[in-house]
């Protein structure tokens, strides 16, 4: 309160002025300040001076709200921004329902270039059943935006993922119902920010791996490019983008992908982790040489589309629609644990040396450049590689 | 203070979808708008609100929804303009109220003409810039007092005394004052 005209309870004061000018009195306020006004000329004509200038001030920036529409990169991010929020509403209405994903099915590579599949998901959403989502208690705080330190703006969305993924509070999906053991993991940085690399093996050389990506641009969502066998899902939730890649039947991986979504919901939400957990090591958290090990895979980058696309046998058997997949994966509880074993001599896209026992990723040779998929930038194939395919 | 006090809880429209749906596109042209007033270059301006959604949708998790959608743009717009401006070092500048910009010593009209909003364009420039974001967010926005202070991260009080002390420099200055008729609001 600046100052008050008058005295007692019904003085006018400058608040209500300024709320005057604004519109935003009651009637019976509104009334009172008038009579004040009309008794005041010099704080009318004040006042009138300032609703000219909410007037002047319209005239002046109006247009560039009517221009906003045709600003490209704003209609693009306002797109997703949309997508995020519709998907918010469907995760609230089905109370309960963990997951909530927009289910792309991405197989062989003749499914790429015909389905267009260049931005945001054009699969249905989908939602899954699943156990209810333990209800959290709502930080206050939640919905306030960091802010980030000065000077190191795009080090706020990387530091935004490590607190949300990485921080030592998330822990990576366990897949162990699925018979699949968490054997490898790192962080990538990428330009778009920080990309997670997991890989689950099982018995008898069963292999699946599972990229967690921030997306914190507008830039497409390509499908990763798959091996003779395998298929990928990969969907977005929230800023995240996450790929399965597997050697396995689309209906096992749909359902490792309906558990994967269940927990990586609770990753995106900041959640405590459950009891039992692997918490992130901190001393994974990204590095210097962390940015390194995309380029590090370049050799394997030869499973890229053209190679597949030579062998494809296999791609076809899983390109089909989508629809269909993704009713399969809401069944319920259809999917036993290694319901089925994949041969694992007939692809090595992926990992070169299937029969090995679970170890770390760190030792594969060489590591698949799953970060390779999700760049929207295509990869030229190399020949070096084709062996692996052949 | 929650977002959830101010703006009454969003109705559901018969089609399942949700005012704020329809309101994005609203929103983000009013957080254009704004930030051209704001910035006064349309190029940075653009860049500025661009970044915002950037991080908006990095941040916007499926499972926290955003209650107040434009409260919650119009912060992150805020907190990447206080990011840039401590990035590049220097702070916007803050021109001291002589009067020396307006040129004619009519009482400004309602109706604005030509020459009058080309005068209110410059005098805006001249605000300390925390009183530009206050009498924008409300005056072009439309936004409440509570909800600027959300934005802002101040008190309602400091709100009313930018908006209350933005609003008479504006006047001033257009009404080609000299400082030292620049009094203190009653």
């Amino acid at each position: 309160m600046i100052g008050n005209v008058g005295s007692g309870p019904h003085a006018i004061g400058e608040d209500d002025l300024q709320a005057y000018v604004d519109g935003l009195l009651d009637v019976r306020r509104r009334s009172a300040v008038e009579a004040y006004l009309a008794l005041y000329p010099n704080e009318a004509e004040r006042v009138e001076a300032y609703r000219g200038q909410n007037v002047g001030l319209h005239a002046l920036f109006d247009r560039y709200a009517a221009e906003a529409a045709d600003a490209a990169p704003i209609e693009g991010l306002r797109h997703q921004l949309h997508a995020t929020v519709t998907r918010q509403r469907l995760c609230r209405r089905v109370a309960g329902v963990a997951a909530c994903l927009t289910l792309v099915l991405g197989a062989g590579i003749a499914g790429w270039s015909g389905i267009g599949l260049d931005r945001a998901p054009k699969g249905r959403d989908f939602v899954a059943a699943a156990p209810p989502e333990p209800i959290r208690a709502e930080d206050p705080h939640a919905h306030d935006p960091p802010r980030a330190a000065p000077g190191v703006v795009q080090a706020g969305l990387v530091g935004w993922l490590s607190q949300r993924v990485a921080g030592g509070r998330a822990e990576w999906p366990d897949l162990q119902p699925f018979g699949l053991a968490l054997t490898g993991e790192r962080l990538t940085a990428t330009a778009g920010g920080l990309a997670v690399e997991l890989v689950y093996r099982g018995p008898k050389g069963r292999q699946l791996a599972l990229h967690i990506d921030l997306k914190d641009d507008d830039a497409p969502v390509a499908p990763p490019p798959v091996g003779e066998a395998e298929i990928a899902l990969f969907w977005r939730s929230g800023p995240l983008v996450l790929s399965l890649i597997g050697e396995m039947e689309r209906a096992e991986l749909l359902g490792i992908a309906e558990a994967v979504s269940d927990q990586v919901a609770l990753i995106g939400a900041g959640s405590e982790p459950p009891a039992g957990g692997q918490p992130f090591p901190s001393e994974s958290l990204p590095t210097a040489d962390a940015t390194t090990s995309v380029g590090d895979g370049g050799g394997a980058q030869a499973a890229a589309p053209d190679v597949v696309q030579e062998t494809g046998g296999a791609g076809a058997a899983v390109s089909e629609p989508v629809p269909e997949a993704a009713g399969e994966a809401a069944t319920p509880g259809g999917r036993a644990p290694a319901a089925r074993e994949t041969p694992a001599d007939d692809s090595g896209a992926v990992f070169t040396d299937p029969e090995q026992e679970p170890r770390p990723f760190s030792d594969l040779t060489p590591p698949r450049p799953i970060r390779a998929a999700i760049d929207p930038s295509p990869v030229p194939p190399r020949a070096g590689s084709v062996p692996a395919l052949a | 203070m929650g977002l959830g006090s101010i703006v009454p809880p969003r109705a559901e429209r018969g089609d399942g979808t949700t005012e704020d749906d329809h309101a994005l596109v609203d929103h983000l042209a009013a957080l254009r708008r704004y930030a051209r007033a704001l910035l006064g270059g349309t190029a940075e301006a653009d860049d500025l609100v661009q970044e915002c959604l950037v991080r908006a949708l990095a941040r916007t998790s499926l499972w926290r929804p955003v209650r107040n959608m434009r409260a919650y743009l119009f912060t992150i717009l805020h907190n990447v303009h206080a990011d840039r401006v401590s990035r590049r070092s220097r702070t916007v500048e803050v021109v001291p109220l002589d009067g020396s910009a307006a040129t004619h010593s009519s009482t400004p009209p309602t109706q604005y003409g030509r020459l009058e909003l080309r005068d209110l364009a410059l005098a805006l420039t001249r605000l300390s810039e925390e009183q530009r974001q206050v009498v924008l967010l409300v005056g072009l926005e439309g936004m409440s007092y509570q909800e600027v202070a959300i934005v802002l991260d101040v008190p309602v009080g400091t709100v009313m005394s930018r908006l209350s002390r933005g609003r008479e420099a504006l006047r001033q200055l257009m009404a080609a004052k000299a400082p030292a008729n620049l009094r203190r609001v009653k």
